[in-house]
């Protein structure tokens, strides 16, 4: 089934890139959400697929993870391009989307069947994909900021509207964790490496929104959040795999293998 | 600087300050016991915290800085404080309380360090007290801010005292043994007012995998993207090798050594091992090779099958699928309980959640031991009444209505 990932990408990417051009155009808006919308629906056949081969959720390795990831940021660009319409923040998603796509492709994980016994939870499936559609708002949020800074036009409010979405199914899928911790771990919270991590992007997103209520905040500054909160997001995704301080200490190591 | 109203430098100072004064407590006082905050001091802290709270809510009017804490921009520098502080402990290896030493600035045991959590107890009074502030008066429309903040604030106060009563403890149990004593991480036996008699011990395994190492590394083949093939796929090629398998064995055990020729039967005991009849064949050279090969057990060697020189196929140890136990529980109480733990399906007994922690590595699905993890939180009510409240706070962040300023 991985050997066919290719070919559901680039259709994906191609009917994506035919919306962000459309967007940015303001074409018709059957074109723009049309285009992203069957894009969104390739891929998701494709994952359906894997899924179906693989008899359990696609959710262990990194290369499964990024898979969700992909997915959801066409979808959170669009999700905002309807509510705010900023012409170029669909292309924003698929041009992150892209990316990791072409990290799968390069760097495809081995794909075993094998599902170890503390992975086989109701809570497997809606901990990652809550916490992949929150990290997709996110980037979008991230890229968005940087490209208003960088024009100098356009409010931050679309990038709140990303943030506050994505900080409450971040917070949604740290407590499906802690349940789930619970469950199979005994200890609902236990500042395993991958859990401070989580904790300080939470706590990170938490000073952005913080920072905005305060009447006098400066744009720059909450991009600034915006693009550190990003990085720390990616060092508690799979960064913490290279850090020195995290090695084998983390209960957290299922997509390693 | 300290002119009233406060600006972000008056708060940062504030924040630098409480981490300061953690700092010294860590210095003069040393590391934190937590054990010293069991039951019933946590719930005297507790009500302590709660009426200081209250008290500097009620006189709020006439202490400027009580009226700060519950400032966005202390948010922020509190947050920040932690945040930055946690970001440190993510940085640094922790050894958890092994190493938190009396005398050490505590880098290496931050949850047991005065100026790591200081600056917590802080964040969680401001919390608390913004709470207070958007509770009364009552506003229905307020009640996803109070959700998110009462419901932050009940886990943090509550999980941080409540770690003091949680108690964790491991029993080794073997069939047919009742066992009523567990250690805790230090080492130390308690009897405990239940008891657990293993029945059985079950291990379902995954289907065996084939791969190609290196004879000499025993590193898998291709190098850096090693390639395996499920036994019950029944045909592959890894490398430049056709493999077909021609039988399969779940329950095998060797006989008939021949020279080098061995040969497996089925056999249904302890100690039985997974073993296939494998046809390779090299598909540039039409070179083909059949053999038995085996992933051995704590009774039987392994055996593999050698393509030429430089490497071999071989059977990868099986992974296990789901491990179980079948048991009895008996009460002080004279109540008995028949029931099957297994991972990620704990039973619960007066009040003690009973875990599947492990079980004889070396035997494997034969293994004859299983040791459970049995956790008494009595906090645990109130910790998850925080996060279903954070919950429900979550959702409301997400029906929130659109760019309404709040201060």
């Amino acid at each position: 089934m991985w050997n066919y990932f290719i070919i559901f990408a680039v259709v994906a990417v191609v009917l994506w890139i035919i919306g962000s051009v459309a967007s940015y155009r303001q074409s018709k808006p059957w074109l723009i959400y049309g285009a992203t919308s069957l894009g969104i629906a390739v891929f998701l056949f494709y994952i359906i697929l894997l899924w179906m081969q693989l008899s359990r959720p696609p959710l262990r390795t990194m290369g499964e993870t990024r898979l969700w990831y992909s997915l959801f940021l066409p979808l959170a660009g669009m999700a905002t391009y309807m509510r705010r319409k900023y012409r170029w923040v669909i292309g924003f998603g698929t041009l992150l989307a892209i990316v990791f796509i072409c990290i799968n492709i390069l760097k495809p994980d081995i794909q075993s069947k094998s599902l170890m016994p503390a992975l086989q939870s109701p809570w497997f499936a809606p901990h990652v994909i809550v916490y992949m559609f929150a990290y997709a708002l996110f980037g979008v949020a991230a890229l968005s900021a940087i490209y208003i800074q960088w024009k100098k036009q356009g409010d931050m409010h679309g990038c709140d509207d990303l943030v506050y979405l994505g900080f409450s199914f971040l917070t949604i899928g740290m407590l499906f964790g802690a349940f789930w911790a619970k469950e199979a771990w005994g200890n609902y919270w236990a500042w395993d490496p991958k859990e401070t991590w989580a904790a300080i992007t939470w706590f990170t997103y938490l000073i952005y929104i913080h920072y905005r209520q305060v009447g006098s905040s400066s744009p720059r500054t909450a991009t600034i959040l915006l693009v550190v909160a990003f990085v720390f997001l990616q060092v508690c995704w799979w960064g913490i795999n290279y850090l020195p301080a995290a090695q084998n200490m983390s209960m957290h190591t299922y997509n390693l293998g | 600087m300290w002119n009233k109203p406060f600006g972000y430098s008056e708060y940062i100072l504030i924040g630098g300050g409480v981490t300061f004064i953690g700092a010294m407590l860590q210095i003069t006082v040393g590391a934190i016991d937590w054990s010293l905050i069991a039951f019933p001091a946590n719930v005297i802290l507790l009500c302590l915290f709660v009426a200081i709270m209250v008290t500097m809510h009620l006189m709020r009017g006439k202490v400027y800085l009580f009226r700060c804490m519950s400032e966005s921009r202390m948010a922020v520098v509190a947050i920040a404080t932690v945040t930055l502080l946690t970001f440190i402990m993510g940085m640094l290896r922790q050894d958890g309380a092994a190493s938190a030493d009396k005398f050490s600035f505590g880098f290496h045991s931050m949850l047991h360090a005065w100026w790591y959590v200081l600056p917590f107890i802080w964040l969680t009074l401001c919390l608390g007290l913004t709470a207070l502030r958007r509770t009364i008066p009552f506003h229905f429309r307020d009640l996803p801010f109070m959700l998110n903040h009462w419901g932050l604030f009940v886990v943090l106060l509550c999980a941080t005292l409540g770690s003091a009563d949680i108690q964790q403890l491991n029993m080794p149990t073997f069939p047919g043994k009742p066992e009523w004593r567990a250690v805790d991480t230090k080492g130390k036996i308690h009897e405990l007012p239940i008891a657990i008699e293993l029945q059985k011990f079950t291990m379902e395994q995954y289907p065996a995998r084939l791969m190609i190492i290196d004879n000499n590394t025993g590193t898998a083949q291709p190098e850096g993207r090693p390639q395996t093939l499920g036994i019950d796929e029944k045909l592959g090629q890894i490398l430049d090798w056709r493999i077909k398998v021609d039988k399969y064995l779940e329950y095998a055990a060797p006989v008939g050594i021949n020279g080098n020729k061995i040969k497996y039967v089925g056999w249904g005991t302890d100690g039985a091992t997974d073993a296939a009849l494998i046809t390779a064949t090299n598909v540039k050279t039409s070179q083909k090779l059949q053999g038995w090969i085996s992933c051995g057990s704590y009774l039987f060697p392994f055996n593999v099958m050698k393509l030429n020189k430089a490497i071999s196929l071989v059977m990868a140890e099986c992974e296990p699928k789901k491990f179980s136990s079948d048991v009895k529980i008996y009460t002080d109480e004279e109540k008995v309980y028949a029931g099957r733990i297994e991972v990620n399906k704990p039973f619960s007994v007066m009040g003690w959640k009973i875990y599947q922690l492990d079980y004889d590595k070396e035997k494997g699905r034969w293994s004859e031991m299983s040791t459970f993890q049995l956790v008494k939180d009595p906090w645990l009510p109130a910790v998850y009444a925080g996060i279903f409240m954070m919950l429900a706070g979550a959702i409301g962040l997400f029906l929130r209505k659109n760019d309404k300023k709040q201060d």
